[in-house]
């Protein structure tokens, strides 16, 4: 009888040639090539940003009313399949270096994407010519938020939570506001004259309609109209408006010893250090209005670790710090004076996809160059090699 | 464009107040002329190229009349009253010309002066559309646009030199300093005083003229027609001829270096100069033309000769010619059985072609300074050279004339493929900020086409094999050592595009800090990967058979052309370059033949090989 030890190795062994076998990469290539196709045409309507959420990071994706396995469940299969070859199957030879040497770079690339989807968070910093600034913004998440008189955050609902009817209780008072209509993406109107009744201003002259999503997320005006109850003076109560970027976001006395600001706002996160922008350039192809150049002339103000220094960052010439990378991203010359949009990325993954490039690029040269000499060992075997053509 | 109409009627009392020119053009060398630079759309070229662009442009022409674009463009700025005559401008929606008012002719060219009346009746219908999104417009509402955004360009190009070129005005004795001639410049000198002048006479008889004196009335039209001239030219700034005195690098056009009040004591010669060139056409004085066109090169000391060379070669266009007589070498060798003669001269038509296309690819990096491929255009024209060249490498090792007419197939399709892509006019492009790289035009770009290349290669070999199969003219043995070509292509194939692909998530990462982020171009390069390697291991591991393979690596073709241009046609993502109707329906069609014939073929070699 087999010890427990040689039969979970027999069975992982069985398990693991058969996950190995080269049909299940037969039938997932096609797969994922459908999913490329489905989620790149999707793209089209409904933006980059909805197609790689819906086709590309998630597990089932609906077509009509039909779900279909979508890239993180096919990208799995692979990825156990392609281990397992490796593990399992590989003719660990001189003559199949190469194809092990590239399979092993396609396993670090997949492995190196699945620690970025994991760990890489992205955002904007925007920092005006002369000031200062270590607030990244995030690009896609939007909160509702209410901050007391001081600043401080009482509450934080993501805009996912967010929907008509919902209650938000503010903590430490009687207070609460309801959501009457919440768009992801708001058109603003004129409220017409016969339904400004209980809207406090500007509500009572603007309203919020919901819009259809753009397919550029960063586009979408997401907003709320919300009545607040509660609050000790009765005047205070009733109807208000607020959204993303909106510069006077209500700000409500609910009692004696409370003020509130309602804000509706990008997801915000402190960057270590802040940015300082002493100058912004862009340059231009002459006589036209297309730009050659952007270039920010900043500097790192490093309090954690006493590290101050200038730098500059350019498109295409990034400035890496303490893990984190800024990028020449955007900028804003419509007001007094120059914004830069700095990206900011904080990956783990970042390095996996350089080192499994040259692994790839080495190990299908290799394969190349062997397949090549064993081809003309064979010719100076047999030389009588015969005519093609008929 | 939403002063348009009031910029046209404008222009034709502009062009009214300026004398026809007497040229004889036939007498006047312009050579000298094209050469001359201007800067345009961002980069510096010769007016060879920006006559051409504007040709084309209004006419789909590259010459007038059998005239060179040159002389068209020297007319058009030295001799607007004649010029606007001249039938250039292209009307082809059938809707749009009855819109116009215009008469049906067999070529449906028209003269600026015919446009006009059009033009006028039109522009309510077109100061609407032009709120409107460009993909809400019809066809017919987009050609309407299209006609006056060219009418407002030309109108610029008409009255580019007028501050140069003589008026028909009636001079108050004060003002007549006794020349032949009198241009604006010559007035302007008088401007302030006739405006004070014209001032003191409204103070003193106010606005109605009847009541002026006939010398005042006189005063009082001159300064209208020096308004009327001034406004006319407001936002002139498409000639840009003249070197800014300020700014290095930068040109100004003539009313720009007036106007802008840049002009400085080193601008003066130059605007004599161009003066001197416009008398010396309308006068049809070859010496002085010929002393203005040398003084003002040696002023400008920027060198379009290889841009010049190039325009007159037109290597891209001659090497297709090249490759199709490569093609037909070929096919006549293998029709005789591999006669040594033909086949050596399709190798060296097909050689021939191949030194124009790198001659022109060397001529693009010399003139545009960066690496040749920066544009889908020029991908294209990349690809369209390292194809064949793979391909004629191949045919060192095969020597079997499949290597040749690959070549000479490619070079052909591609090249007739560049030819439908090119923009209008000039094809030189300066890049945006993010492209404006030279290490990553260079690594993946290049990286990337080359793998098209390869994948193209590959590709036609696939069909000359299912080819050669369906007809049964090779051996058991040919197939083999061809199905072997075949996978070694296919490897290095998957080397470049695997390896550009990379190097682009590579450059995303350098870029925007994200390696991948399923940008359609990016997606497209992925595809490509993704078949050739379930081709590939399909292969390996037993899954296809060798017909099936052949089949699949043929189908590459189809694979490419959708990742290389389709994935343009979404109109989204980093890589957009908008939908093209035609590119559409182009790669539609191709695809259904080529599904077909690739199926035609393997069912013709299965039953062969049952029978």
């Amino acid at each position: 009888m087999q010890s427990p030890l040689i039969s979970f190795r027999n069975t992982s062994l069985k398990l693991g040639q058969r996950l190995a076998r080269p049909d299940i990469l037969f039938w997932v290539l096609p797969l994922m090539m459908a999913l490329l196709v489905l989620g790149t045409v999707a793209q089209k309507n409904i933006g980059l940003y909805a197609a790689q959420e819906n086709y590309f990071g998630s597990f089932f994706a609906m077509i009509g009313p039909i779900p279909v396995p979508a890239g993180l469940s096919i990208m799995g299969v692979f990825l156990i399949n392609l281990l397992c070859k490796f593990l399992f199957r590989s003719d660990w030879s001189w003559a199949k270096s190469g194809t092990i040497l590239s399979h092993f770079g396609v396993l670090l690339l997949v492995f190196g994407g699945v620690m970025t989807a994991l760990t890489s968070q992205e955002g904007f910093l925007m920092v005006g010519q002369g000031e200062e600034n270590n607030v990244v913004e995030d690009y896609h998440s939007r909160n509702l938020v209410v901050y007391d008189d001081n600043g401080n955050v009482l509450v934080t609902v993501p805009h996912e939570n967010l929907h008509d009817g919902l209650t938000v209780s503010i903590p430490a008072s009687r207070a609460s506001l309801t959501i009457d209509k919440y768009c992801f993406n708001c058109s603003i109107s004129m409220r017409p004259q016969n339904e400004q009744a209980g809207w406090h201003k500007p509500g009572s002259r603007m309203m919020l309609n919901k819009a259809p999503a753009d397919p550029t997320d960063e586009k979408n005006l997401t907003g709320i109209e919300f009545t607040l109850k509660g609050a000790q003076d009765e005047d205070i109560n009733g109807k208000y408006l607020t959204f993303v970027g909106f510069p006077k976001p209500p700000v409500l006395d609910i009692d004696d010893a409370n003020t509130l600001t309602i804000a509706m706002e990008r997801a915000k996160r402190p960057l270590p250090f802040s940015v300082k922008l002493n100058r912004f350039e862009r340059d231009m192809h002459p006589g036209t209005e297309m730009a050659s150049a952007f270039t920010s002339w900043i500097e790192i103000i490093d309090t954690e670790t006493g590290n101050s220094f200038p730098a500059k960052i350019e498109m295409n010439e990034p400035l890496r710090y303490r893990g984190f990378t800024l990028y020449q991203s955007s900028f804003d010359l419509s007001g007094d004076k120059p914004y830069t949009i700095l990206a900011i990325v904080d990956n783990k993954g970042r390095l996996f996809p350089y080192i499994a490039s040259i692994l790839i690029a080495l190990g299908l040269i290799l394969h190349l160059g062997i397949r090549m000499t064993t081809q003309r060992r064979a010719k100076k075997e047999n030389p009588k090699a015969e005519e093609v053509a008929a | 464009m939403k002063h348009l109409l009031l910029s046209i009627f404008l222009i034709l009392i502009g062009l009214s107040n300026i004398g026809a020119a007497q040229a004889d053009e036939s007498k006047l060398p312009i050579d000298n002329f094209k050469s001359l630079p201007i800067l345009h759309d961002g980069r510096i070229k010769p007016l060879d190229t920006f006559a051409r662009s504007e040709l084309v442009h209004f006419s789909g022409k590259h010459s007038f009349e059998g005239q060179d674009a040159s002389v068209w463009l020297a007319r058009t700025i030295f001799d607007p009253a004649t010029a606007s005559e001249d039938k250039i401008f292209k009307v082809d929606n059938s809707d749009v010309r009855h819109l116009m008012g215009l008469e049906e002719r067999k070529k449906p060219l028209y003269a600026f002066t015919e446009l006009t009346a059009g033009l006028q009746k039109t522009f309510p219908t077109v100061e609407q559309l032009m709120g409107e999104p460009k993909q809400n417009l019809s066809t017919e509402q987009t050609a309407l646009l299209t006609l006056h955004e060219s009418a407002l360009e030309y109108t610029q190009l008409l009255r580019s030199m007028s501050l140069l070129l003589p008026l028909n005005v009636d001079l108050p004795s004060d003002y007549d300093d006794h020349k032949d001639t009198t241009t604006y410049l010559d007035l302007k000198k008088h401007a302030i005083e006739i405006e004070d002048r014209i001032r003191t006479i409204i103070d003193k008889k106010g606005n109605d003229p009847e009541k002026y004196s006939p010398a005042e009335q006189r005063v009082a039209i001159l300064g209208l027609q020096i308004r009327t001239i001034e406004s006319a030219a407001q936002g002139n700034n498409l000639l840009r001829v003249i070197p800014s005195p300020l700014e290095s690098g930068d040109y100004l056009a003539p009313w720009d270096l007036v106007g802008s009040g840049q002009a400085t004591w080193e601008s003066v010669p130059q605007i004599a100069l161009w003066e001197k060139l416009a008398d010396s056409w309308r006068d049809g004085k070859a010496k002085d033309w010929h002393d203005a066109l040398s003084e003002l090169h040696d002023l400008n000391k920027t060198d379009t000769k290889p841009e010049i060379l190039y325009n007159k070669i037109s290597p891209f266009q001659n090497a297709l010619i090249f490759y199709a007589l490569s093609f037909l070498f070929a096919l006549a060798s293998m029709t005789f059985h591999g006669k040594k003669g033909l086949t050596i001269l399709s190798a060296l038509t097909a050689i021939i072609a191949l030194s124009l296309q790198t001659g022109g690819l060397a001529a693009r990096i010399i003139i545009l300074e960066r690496p040749p491929v920066g544009t889908l255009y020029e991908s294209i024209l990349f690809v369209g050279t390292v194809a064949p060249l793979f391909a004629l490498l191949m045919e060192l090792k095969l020597k079997n004339i499949l290597g040749l007419l690959s070549a000479a197939f490619m070079g052909m399709m591609v090249g007739l493929l560049a030819m439908s892509m090119a923009d209008e006019g000039d094809n030189m492009k300066v890049l945006t900020a993010v492209l404006n790289t030279q290490f990553w035009l260079t690594t993946h770009v290049l990286c990337i086409s080359i793998g098209y290349g390869w994948c193209l290669v590959t590709s036609v070999i696939a069909h000359l094999i299912l080819l050669a199969q369906a007809t049964n003219r090779i051996t058991q043995e040919g197939v083999k050592k061809l199905l072997h070509s075949q996978s070694t292509l296919a490897l290095t194939a998957l080397l470049f595009t695997a390896t550009g692909t990379i190097l682009g998530g590579i450059w995303a990462d350098q870029s925007w800090g994200r390696f991948w982020g399923w940008d359609p171009k990016e997606n497209g390069a992925l595809l490509i990967v993704l078949w050739l390697v379930w081709i590939i291991h399909g292969k390996i591991a037993g899954q296809f058979t060798n017909l099936q393979v052949t089949m699949g690596y043929a189908f590459l073709s189809v694979i490419v052309g959708t990742a290389w241009i389709g994935v343009n046609l979404l109109g989204v993502g980093l890589h957009s370059y908008g939908f093209t109707e035609g590119l559409f329906w182009g790669l539609g069609i191709f695809t259904i033949i080529e599904v077909g014939l690739i199926s035609a073929l393997a069912l013709t070699i299965n039953k062969r090989s049952v029978a």
